[in-house]
């Protein structure tokens, strides 16, 4: 953990969807280069938190800042979601969203040669002149994935990111998410692999009903629950 | 490895040049790769170029038939009616329109991709919002174009020239972008001061339109009254006789309007986005011909993480009374239509009670309104049903991708007559309500007695050649352009044997009513044929077309 202001800080977030409140209070830290894991029971508002911080749902309340500075309505381009439903254009090969996305979000000369890099590495680059209608899900998911990526932002958030890939792409998943902790992005991954995140995740963040029930570092978490796994760890608290 | 040194940042210099080489990026690739899509498919092309030649072949057609001294006008006394409704209709349609408004945003985006990368990058907001207003634009005057030329090619008789279709289209569409311009304005004000009255105001201007049509309709039936021919609905009159000024206003409405709507969409991406998640489905489900059920909604809103998963419970029905076999088909759609509408019993009450408002003021002008104006009316219903039908989307892809469809104990063939059974009874009621007013109003039985069954032969023959033609064309897309040619082809010719039945029989009979039965018959027995044909080429391959429907 980073002390002070740095990186993304989230303090009182809460969204209600009518009398249902859906995210209630729940106050977080991901720092530069930190791997946060979200974890939780169906319906705790994982989602919802994750698309309140990528600016898609407005919060009825609560602050969102990277680095001391506030995020506003357009902090889309300083977070960038992959979503569990991979959502591409149908009718752009992979190619042209790489472009599109370069483009859109201003990227400086030399974003080809990391394009092409990340398609290589995520197994895509013999779709890359394939139309998005033509890929199956794993494939979108590893287009978004490489879409987030070169976008640069400087927080990357995943939600469900391990369904529907193949397990080397699980792996390459894993890998991209070590590199890009290495360039300091801060990185949160909502998940029900607990396996998964154990060993690559730095911290975790346990929420139900919208409200957290545990924050901190894995092996402090295991600490106090006498050593034990962390599925058991999640089960207690979740289940209680 | 991802090398650091390398990584790509973020540019602040290029600024709003750059960002709009970057939306026609997007647009242009879009439009490069749908066509090469389509020609990717040659054997596709196929209906679609009969269709074409047949749609380029009819306007020379028209325009000969059109030119024609002797080509029957459209009565006078329709179009004054249809004016004189005008105004009101306008205001009733924004009363309700921008009452939603006051509740819900627009939704811009074009598909959930559209929404996710555009709310991603780092364009500024309303150079976004300028450019899907600019997509609208485009989008409407593809559709108003097309609108011109399917009203000049199909209706010769109702305007005199391309130039007079033309102007209504453009006065149309200016009036369309300005009601559906104020709605981020409307939306933004009731969000930012939820103590205002604004749902009130609306239902005001919808209440005035109501009052407007009430006096026009008064008026069409000699009722001394003062005409309330209300702005903007009035201007959009004028602008359609052709008035410039008229034209200029609503001109300048449309633009002040989208101007608004750009310049106060700096903060707006999450309920746009919101908006947008439900349109996708809406805009799904349209496409595919139905409604999509107060459950479909909340479950692409769920997906998208904008609401809890909440349990919905109904109490189960007991099932005591269920018929066997096919026929639980009927109640299975007894049940989804109890469920699934939109608003619940409310929603059925306004049908109800809409179609019943129908039927009495089509009698009422029948019996003491202007020669004509009543038959005009129903014709423009009927012709609307017809349209609906022969034009939209088919789909049972839920029925035959879902594996309880196939375990049924009854053949594919009953099934489906139960399935175009129930389609039939869904349309069927209303028309019948609007039937039986109107013939109440009128105090003319006869109307009910012939109209009522020959609604019913109509409907079922239509949903069946629905069928059929999905059973040629399941694509979505196919059955719009070329399966509604040949909808329309099958439909004349399903025409003829019924009546020549009912003229030949009627004749030896000497008898109208045996004749209208014979040819009700036979009308019911072409459907049955038409719904046997579509079991054959589905039977054994339904997941195929299920498959075919969702590209």
């Amino acid at each position: 953990m980073v002390d002070g202001d740095q990186g993304l800080t989230v303090e009182g977030l809460t969204k209600r969807f009518g009398t249902v409140t859906a995210v209630d209070t729940l106050s977080f830290r991901v720092s530069r280069g930190q791997i946060l894991a979200l974890l939780g029971p169906n319906g705790a508002g994982k989602t919802t938190t994750l698309l309140c911080l990528a600016g898609l749902l407005r919060p009825d309340a609560g602050r969102i800042a990277w680095d001391g500075r506030v995020l506003g309505p357009t902090r889309g381009r300083d977070v960038a979601l992959i979503p569990e439903t991979p959502e591409v254009y149908d009718m752009l090969t992979v190619w042209e969203h790489l472009v599109f996305v370069a483009r859109s979000c201003r990227l400086r000369d030399g974003w080809e040669e990391e394009a092409a890099r990340l398609v290589d590495r995520l197994g895509i680059a013999d779709q890359r002149d394939t139309l998005g209608e033509a890929l199956s899900k794993g494939m979108r998911q590893k287009l978004l994935l490489a879409c987030g990526v070169l976008a640069a932002t400087p927080v990357l958030l995943l939600d469900e990111p391990m369904i529907g890939l193949d397990p080397r792409g699980q792996r390459e998943l894993r890998d991209l998410l070590v590199e890009l902790r290495r360039r300091e992005v801060a990185i949160m991954v909502s998940t029900h692999l607990l396996e998964y995140m154990e060993g690559l995740c730095d911290g975790l963040l346990i929420i139900k009903r919208g409200r957290a029930l545990a924050a901190g570092p894995i092996q402090d978490l295991r600490r106090e629950h006498g050593g034990r796994s962390l599925e058991d760890v999640f089960l207690e608290m979740t289940e209680s | 490895m991802i090398p650091s040194p390398t990584l790509p940042t973020r540019g602040e210099g290029k600024a709003a040049g750059g960002d709009l080489k970057a939306l026609a990026y997007l647009d242009w690739r879009l439009l490069v790769n749908r066509v090469r899509a389509i020609a990717r498919d040659p054997k596709r092309l196929i209906p679609w170029l009969i269709f074409l030649a047949w749609f380029g072949l009819q306007v020379p057609l028209r325009l000969a038939i059109g030119s024609s001294r002797r080509t029957p006008r459209l009565p006078g006394v329709l179009l004054a009616g249809a004016a004189s409704l005008a105004p009101g209709v306008y205001l009733v349609i924004a009363g309700l329109v921008l009452r939603a408004a006051c509740r819900r945003a627009p939704a811009p985006f074009s598909s959930p991709a559209d929404a996710r990368f555009l709310i991603g990058s780092a364009i500024p907001p309303r150079l976004v919002m300028l450019w899907l207003q600019l997509r609208a634009l485009r989008g409407q005057a593809w559709r108003w174009s097309a609108a011109v030329v399917i009203y000049f090619v199909a209706l010769p008789t109702l305007t005199p020239n391309l130039g007079q279709a033309a102007t209504t289209m453009v006065a149309l569409a200016l009036a369309a972008s300005f009601l559906l311009g104020l709605r981020l304005p409307l939306f933004l004000v009731a969000r930012r001061n939820p103590r205002l009255p604004l749902v009130y105001l609306t239902d005001l201007v919808t209440l005035a339109g109501v009052v407007s049509l009430a006096a026009a309709v008064a008026r069409l039936l000699n009722y001394e009254v003062p005409r309330l021919d209300l702005p903007p609905g009035s201007v959009l009159v004028a602008a359609i006789g052709g008035d410039l000024g008229a034209l200029a206003l609503l001109f300048a409405l449309a633009l002040g309007a989208g101007a608004l709507s750009i310049a106060l969409s700096g903060d707006t991406y999450p309920e746009l986005w919101e908006t947008s998640v439900r349109s996708f489905t809406l805009r799904r489900w349209l496409r595919s011909g139905e409604m999509p059920s107060r459950g479909d909604l909340r479950r692409a809103r769920q997906d998208a993480g904008l609401q809890t998963r909440a349990r919905t419970t109904v109490a189960s029905d007991r099932g005591t009374h269920v018929p066997p076999g096919a026929w639980t088909q009927l109640w299975k759609e007894w049940l989804g239509l109890r469920r699934g509408l939109p608003g619940g019993d409310v929603t059925l009450l306004l049908i109800v009670g809409a179609c019943i408002a129908a039927g009495l003021v089509l009698g009422l002008l029948a019996r003491q309104g202007p020669r004509g104006l009543s038959v005009g009316l129903g014709g423009v219903l009927g012709s609307l049903l017809l349209t609906f039908n022969l034009v939209g989307s088919y789909r049972i892809g839920p029925d035959l991708r879902n594996p309880l469809w196939w375990l049924s104990a009854a053949d594919l063939q009953a099934r489906l007559l139960v399935v175009n059974l129930a389609g039939t009874l869904k349309q069927f009621l209303p028309v019948t309500l609007i039937i039986f007013f109107a013939a109440l109003a009128a105090a003319q039985p006869l109307v009910f007695v012939i109209g009522a069954p020959l609604a019913f032969a109509v409907v079922w023959d239509l949903r069946a050649i629905g069928l059929a033609t999905y059973s040629l064309f399941p694509n979505p897309a196919d059955i719009r352009g070329p399966g509604g040619v040949l909808r329309f082809m099958v439909f004349y010719a399903l025409a003829i044997p019924i009546f020549a039945s009912t003229l030949v029989v009627g004749g030896i009979t000497r008898s109208f009513v045996v004749g209208g039965v014979m040819g009700v018959t036979v009308a019911l027995a072409e459907g049955i044929l038409l719904v046997l044909f579509a079991a054959w080429r589905i039977g054994s391959n339904g997941l195929a077309f299920a498959r075919a429907e969702r590209q």
